[in-house]
């Protein structure tokens, strides 16, 4: 077992759309790192994150994110919330230590902190998921507090990479502009036929 | 139990556990130490829904199971704040806590049954 596989211990993860990783240098250590997503829910196979499998492109440092596992209380509060995306957004807000992000994935390079909150435990509170969200895509905070809630729960490793459910309204969303991207046939490029 | 007898079971196990790979017996062995452990292995399955992939020593090497069983401790005697810890530990000790309320309750069930045929053995000779 490495030390990646210890749930009750820190994660160090990346995200696995981070320009930085050299995906066709890990070849199928990138599955076996960050999980697969079927069409089917028998194709998901989790992530070991374990970081010795990286590989990076050359020259190129990847964002590193590191997360602490959730308390039972943090949790509850996780799972009283009704879509996958808020679930680990918040998940992301309490397991977040720090954030390193850096080019290419994010814009700028920067150390990212949660602000403490009331109770004196650290919380990224919206301003700042806001703020990270800017600097490295929704998407890439979404990946992140997945892991971080998925491995709050028993399983194999508690998967790291889980994928957005088709029904999320993030998913939705992206297939609403990914339509409006896609050139329709519009009536100047139909023929007529006059009716008479 | 002898030194020498504990690797048998272990090997019977068919675990990795110590870092070797131990293959000398296969699962599903039809006779012998095999066949007990497999007897073993199924019986954990049907009593807690969930068969075992390695050997019962194998488990304490989990980093959860080993956390859930130091926290197991203190929580027999209601001395930790549930909330505040990690909730993968939490939940490993509730499992651990109801896979042996099964195996408890099945053994109680069976020692009432052989109580009960006992009974009715000695019932049905003093009426003859």
């Amino acid at each position: 077992m490495h030390y990646e596989s210890d749930p009750t211990k820190e994660l160090h993860v990346s995200v696995s759309f981070d320009p930085a990783i050299d995906r066709a240098a890990m070849g199928r250590d990138f599955a076996a790192h960050f999980g697969t997503v079927g069409e089917r829910q028998d194709d998901i196979r989790y992530g070991n994150r374990d970081r010795k499998l990286l590989r990076f492109v050359e020259g190129a440092r990847a964002s590193v994110f590191v997360l602490r596992p959730l308390r039972v209380y943090e949790r509850a509060q996780c799972d009283s919330l009704p879509t996958a995306e808020s679930r680990w957004l918040r998940a992301l807000s309490y397991a977040l230590v720090r954030a390193e992000v850096c080019p290419p994935l994010s814009w700028k390079s920067e150390v990212v902190f949660p602000r403490e909150s009331s109770d004196g435990r650290p919380i990224l509170d919206s301003d700042g998921l806001d703020y990270l969200g800017e600097l490295i895509s929704y998407e890439a905070l979404l990946e992140i507090g997945a892991v971080a809630y998925a491995r709050s729960k028993l399983g194999p490793f508690g998967g790291g990479f889980a994928p957005l459910p088709a029904t999320s309204a993030f998913v939705l969303a992206r297939q609403l502009l990914s339509h409006a991207d896609t050139p329709t046939a519009t009536a100047s490029d139909t023929s007529t036929i006059a009716a008479g | 139990m002898a030194r020498a007898d504990a690797r048998s079971v272990r090997i019977a196990w068919d675990c990795d556990c110590g870092g070797e790979r131990l293959v000398a017996v296969r699962r599903g062995s039809s006779a012998g130490l095999g066949a007990a452990v497999e007897r073993i292995r199924n019986g954990i399955g049907k009593m807690t829904n969930d068969t075992p992939t390695s050997c019962p020593w194998r488990a304490y090497g989990d980093p959860v199971v080993a956390a859930a069983m130091a926290m197991r401790r203190h929580w027999s005697h209601g001395a930790i704040d549930v909330d505040q810890q990690l909730a993968v530990v939490v939940d490993a000790l509730l499992e651990i806590d109801g896979a042996q309320n099964t195996v408890e309750a099945m053994d109680l069930r069976a020692e009432r049954e052989r109580r009960e045929s006992e009974r009715r053995m000695s019932e049905s000779q003093r009426t003859r």
